[in-house]
């Protein structure tokens, strides 16, 4: 009994009659004839909780049909047990459930954390018998995986180039010093046309300002930017001579509408700003990453170069594209909305289309949303 | 030292017509809800001809096609019952008048089922293979349910209505009742929404109960339990109803996205491996209900063993098992189902009870023919599953309102079937405890506030 004392003793949260049994490997009656031995020495301030079990009638209870027969267990303080055994028809049974130095009321006999997987840390799941096709999908996934770092460069690429190319769509007035390039560049597309056979040339000559001119823009502004780049670090560069003259401003805002156009400027005069922000910090990294986008946009500009004109004309196309987004007021808006698109320049050189990349989910790999945990989030944590 | 796990009763799970198999998952995006239904007449119609040979007498009868019924002819027709209830809620209806919330709000904390309204224009049709024809006469709204198979026997007036005189429901299979004893405990609606305070009664309840299982004795009185039967939802629906309230929430982004599903989960996934683990309890069965981690769509497939890791990893003691659940156990066939079935059924009547509809679907032979009218299916093409194929010995339903246990005589054997309806443990702290030698139910509650 001392060496019990000693162990209850240190009791300050509720312990029940089976965790006692089992730290000190009693019996329960043992367990609960300890219990009671030390509740009767110490009394005050250690709180016995009893278990009463017992027949009550079915009047408290209106979800149960008259005259039913309930068997209920309870567990009341011990100052209550008189009273609580008052109320049942009959008593079965009345022993001690758990003891501990806190008021009942401000504790939990059964709290612990229960929205945790900390027991669970370092075991896993026995492997289930699992059909061959299974096992054969990880091995296809890593094929596909290590497919995509070769492919990503070049989408990379391509896909910088189309953004690019987005962007330079509408030109702010600010970058006006690189469009007198574009002149240059224009006569020289212009060349490379006048080579090419068809008939319908002099129609595309002439309608080419509301659609050429957007396919046209897009050609130079790569190599612009190419331009720019060095241009960045000494804008002592630019100089008047390069201001687009008003003509080309006005046929630009004509083509698209004008709500899009602002947001496009403010969203690239953002991000050019962002990046003369960056250039003085680290010049040499930035050359060297220069460099490199700029021999994938030649090595790109060669490719369309050597393409068909037509084919080059054809690389962009405007589509309507419906864009859905969340207003300030917090409604979902669905906006048509007129888009330059790019049609794939893999469609003019023979290349497998793209195999479709279904990844299993990994456990514990799965993006968590921010704001609402999901049953992907317990996956995380285990 | 721990005894070795074993079971007690020979246990044999039936539920294999629940599990979807790939041919039924094959083309089902593509497919109709009507193949359902001619799949559920294929099944049982040859079953009413039968129990009507039997009522009615062999040879006593015509069974013809509606199509080719004349007037005033006494025929036996079969189709699909549909009741026309004007009052029922339609999503359609509500967001086509952009209603976003058309009906008032469930109010969970009450027991009762909401009704739908009757009105004296609700009537009663039977679909047969190639035409639709109302129904008059012996037939009332409180005999039949939406999607029920049955035969009529009757004359074809001239107005276009079907007078019936006589109802005939397919004839039930039942294996002989073998006797057997041990004890099975069943508890159902655990709805965890993961937040301690909220759910402290159900936990410490369920902790209390568990901890009562661990003993044995005279002061204890509890038996040696050879399954715990627990059916879902374990966790909280409110987010997750497949109420017309909830969809139209969410059709209309209108509903609050709870947080709470994941810690509830693994609170459930302690509590149940923690039940499993105590010395009296053999084995326990997890079914799961609308509203839990699983496809919602009857019949619905066990919990995922990832959802539960510690169950999972306790194979032989947890078991994840289908929504509907039958099993047979020394020769006794139970069926437990989580009860959204029998709540539908008792919307579209006044009178009904949880038993009432438990009893009609012995009767109907058919666990749930509201589906997938008003309770969500998985399109399946050559079968329904949830045709009766052997009716049950005892039949436990889960989260109703009231506690109810019932008796019956099955139509045309010498077999009954004890009727259960469980209440929700979230909101009663009450089991089931079943007797299997006498089929003798006793309820007990476990209440712990501390």
């Amino acid at each position: 009994m001392e060496s019990y004392t000693k162990i209850l003793d240190d009791v300050c949260d509720p312990l029940t009659v089976h965790k006692f049994a089992e730290m000190s490997s009693l019996s329960r009656k043992d367990a609960i004839s300890a219990l009671e031995k030390y509740v009767e020495a110490k009394q005050e301030p250690v709180w016995a909780l009893y278990e009463v079990s017992g027949v009550v009638d079915s009047n408290e209870y209106p979800f149960l049909p008259a005259g039913e027969k309930i068997l209920k267990h309870v567990v009341v303080p011990g100052s209550a047990l008189d009273e609580t055994k008052k109320a049942f028809e009959e008593v079965i049974s009345t022993c001690l459930h758990s003891i501990q130095r806190t008021n009942p009321k401000e504790t939990r006999v059964y709290g612990r954390s229960w929205a945790d997987n900390d027991d669970l840390k370092g075991k896993t799941l026995p492997v289930q018998v699992k059909p061959k096709k299974t096992v054969e999908t990880p091995i296809e996934v890593r094929k596909e995986k290590s497919a995509e770092p070769e492919q990503k460069p070049s989408t990379s690429s391509t896909s910088n180039a189309k953004t690019d190319a987005k962007k330079s769509t509408i030109v702010p007035l600010k970058k006006q010093a690189n469009i007198s390039s574009m002149f240059s560049k224009k006569k020289v597309a212009e060349k490379e046309k006048l080579e090419s056979p068809p008939p319908a040339e002099p129609e595309k000559k002439t309608r080419k300002r509301p659609k050429t001119e957007i396919d046209e823009t897009e050609e130079p502004m790569e190599v612009v930017e190419e331009e720019r780049t060095p241009e960045k670090k000494t804008p002592s560069r630019h100089s008047d001579d390069d201001l687009p003259s008003s003509r080309e401003q006005s046929v630009e805002k004509e083509k698209s509408p004008p709500a899009k156009r602002q947001k496009k400027a403010v969203n690239d005069e953002n991000k050019k700003a962002k990046r003369r922000l960056i250039v003085p910090e680290s010049d040499e990294e930035e050359e060297e990453e220069i460099k490199k986008p700029k021999n994938a946009r030649t090595e790109l500009n060669k490719e369309e170069k050597s393409m068909k004109p037509e084919e080059r004309r054809r690389t962009t196309r405007i589509e309507k594209v419906v864009e859905t987004y969340v207003d300030e007021d917090g409604y979902l808006v669905s906006k048509e909305v007129q888009k330059a698109v790019e049609c794939s320049p893999q469609k003019a050189s023979p290349e497998k289309p793209k195999a479709k990349v279904i990844t299993a989910p990994i456990p514990g790999a799965a993006k968590v949303p921010k704001k609402n945990a999901t049953i992907t989030s317990f996956f995380k944590k285990a | 030292m721990a005894a070795p796990w074993s079971n007690t009763l020979n246990y044999k799970n039936v539920s294999d017509r629940y599990i979807l198999t790939e041919e039924d998952k094959k083309g089902a995006f593509a497919r109709q809800y009507f193949e359902i239904y001619e799949a559920r007449v294929k099944e049982l119609k040859p079953r009413i001809l039968e129990n009507a040979e039997r009522v009615i007498g062999k040879g006593k009868f015509k069974h013809v096609l509606l199509s080719d019924a004349k007037q005033d002819e006494e025929i036996f027709i079969t189709g699909v019952i549909v009741k026309r209830v004007l009052a029922r809620p339609s999503i359609l209806k509500s967001l086509l008048s952009e209603d976003k919330v058309a009906y008032d709000d469930v109010d969970d904390e009450e027991d009762d089922v909401k009704r739908y309204a009757g009105s004296s224009e609700d009537r009663i049709e039977l679909e047969s293979e190639k035409q639709t024809v109302r129904l008059e006469g012996a037939i009332s709204m409180e005999d039949c349910a939406t999607g029920c198979c049955v035969g009529v026997l009757g004359k074809l007036g001239k107005e276009g209505v079907f007078h019936v005189s006589r109802l005939v429901w397919p004839a039930a299979n039942v294996t002989k009742k073998a006797t057997t004893e041990g004890t099975l405990v069943f508890i159902s609606g655990l709805d965890l929404s993961g937040d301690t305070e909220q759910d402290r009664l159900t936990i410490s309840g369920l902790e209390f109960m568990s901890d009562w299982m661990n003993t044995n004795g005279e002061e204890n009185q509890c038996p040696s339990i050879d399954r715990v039967v627990m059916i879902g939802p374990f966790v909280e629906t409110k987010s997750n109803g497949c109420d017309v309230q909830s969809v139209v929430r969410t059709l209309t982004l209108s509903r609050p996205e709870r947080q709470s599903s994941a810690k509830s989960l693994i609170t459930v996934d302690k509590l149940i491996s923690s039940i499993s683990e105590k010395l009296l309890v053999n084995t326990v069965d997890v079914t799961p209900a609308v509203g839990d981690p699983c496809s919602s769509m009857w019949p619905l497939p066990p919990i995922h063993r990832v959802c539960l890791p510690r169950c999972g990893m306790n194979e032989k003691k947890v078991n994840l098992v289908t929504n509907p659940y039958e099993f047979e156990v020394d020769g006794l066939r139970i069926m437990t189902m989580s009860g959204e079935n029998v709540t539908e059924l008792l919307r579209t009547s006044h009178k009904w009870s949880g038993a009432d509809v438990l009893s009609n679907l012995v009767k109907w032979q058919h666990i749930a023919p509201n589906c997938p009218d008003t309770l969500d299916a998985f399109p399946i093409a050559d079968r329904d599953p949830l045709v009766m194929s052997s009716t049950p010995h005892v039949i436990i339903c889960g989260n109703q309102p009231q506690a109810e246990v019932r008796r019956i005589s099955v139509d045309g054997t010498d077999t009954s079937c004890l009727l259960v309806c469980l209440p929700k443990f979230s909101k009663t702290r009450v089991a089931c405890f079943l007797d299997l030698s006498d089929l003798s139910l006793k309820w007990q509650n476990f209440d712990h506030q501390f």
